[in-house]
């Protein structure tokens, strides 16, 4: 259906269902991973939400997810320059920097010290430099394609792969040690 | 594509691509076809499989109550947007 065929309210609330509204776990999830405050990520899948309904008449249906992200995105790299205008040289870092000034001052190593992790793969997650952490969360846990996740972080696929496999190599040395450590 | 054998170091640098199932079809084939041969290959495939089957585990549920208040929101747009017609 072509969006001239569905303008006028009723069409884009009907491709908002269609498009949007089946993503909205997925959204949830990967704002969690950005923001690292669940009263954040909500606010930014609203906003998210809110963008999407607005663009959604000249959205061409193909690939919602990709669009949704890349939406997100956008929508978050926004709410960091009304934050902390001076960080936006580089949107990428600028959300690392964000999201390690988690609200208790916890950064990932004082985490790792404070809990007792349940699993070796727990700490060795957590011990990940966050922005490399955050792309094992994308697509290791959130099951995200390397495009999606690229278009949620703004940063090339390339980019995402080099971060993943290096995270899971390190991954696999930080398990290799905790079994070392056991025997 | 040429239909040659895959090396050992080939397969290494397309392992974790390979596992994401991110390559086509032909590479995907080649690089199964090695692991099915190549034991030493065969075992590192297995230990990267098994990360990110212990990393998928590691997924928590989303909180339901975020999730009722976002959808509650999906209908307040639609809602306002008709209202405001």
């Amino acid at each position: 259906m072509s969006p001239d065929a569905v303008a006028g309210p009723v069409g884009q609330d009907a491709r908002f269902a269609e498009y949007v509204v089946p993503e909205l776990e997925v959204l949830y999830r990967v704002a969690q991973s950005i923001t690292r405050n669940p009263t954040d990520a909500e606010d930014l899948v609203q906003d998210t939400l809110l963008r999407a309904y607005r663009a959604i008449e000249r959205f061409d249906g193909r690939y919602p997810r990709a669009w949704l992200l890349t939406i997100m995105r956008n929508a978050q790299v926004n709410r960091v320059r009304r934050k902390r205008p001076e960080l936006m040289h580089d949107p990428d870092e600028t959300m690392s920097r964000v999201a390690d000034e988690s609200p208790d001052g916890a950064d990932a190593e004082s985490q790792l010290m404070d809990k007792e992790f349940e699993a070796p793969i727990e700490a060795a997650l957590a011990a990940l430099p966050e922005k490399f952490r955050r792309v094992v969360e994308l697509v290791d846990l959130n099951q995200l394609s390397y495009q999606e996740a690229a278009d949620a972080l703004g940063i090339p696929v390339g980019t995402v792969m080099s971060r993943l496999h290096r995270a899971r190599r390190n991954i696999r040395q930080s398990l290799e040690a905790s079994d070392t450590e056991e025997n | 594509m040429s239909n040659k054998t895959m090396s050992c170091r080939d397969v290494a640098l397309r392992l974790q691509t390979y596992l994401d199932g991110e390559l086509d079809d032909t590479r995907m084939d080649r690089i199964q076809a090695h692991l099915d041969a190549c034991v030493d290959c065969g075992l590192e495939a297995d230990v990267f499989t098994s990360i990110k089957n212990d990393l998928q585990r590691q997924v928590s549920p989303v909180n339901s109550n975020a999730m009722a208040r976002l959808r509650e929101f999906s209908e307040q747009i639609s809602k306002r947007s008709a209202d405001s017609d």
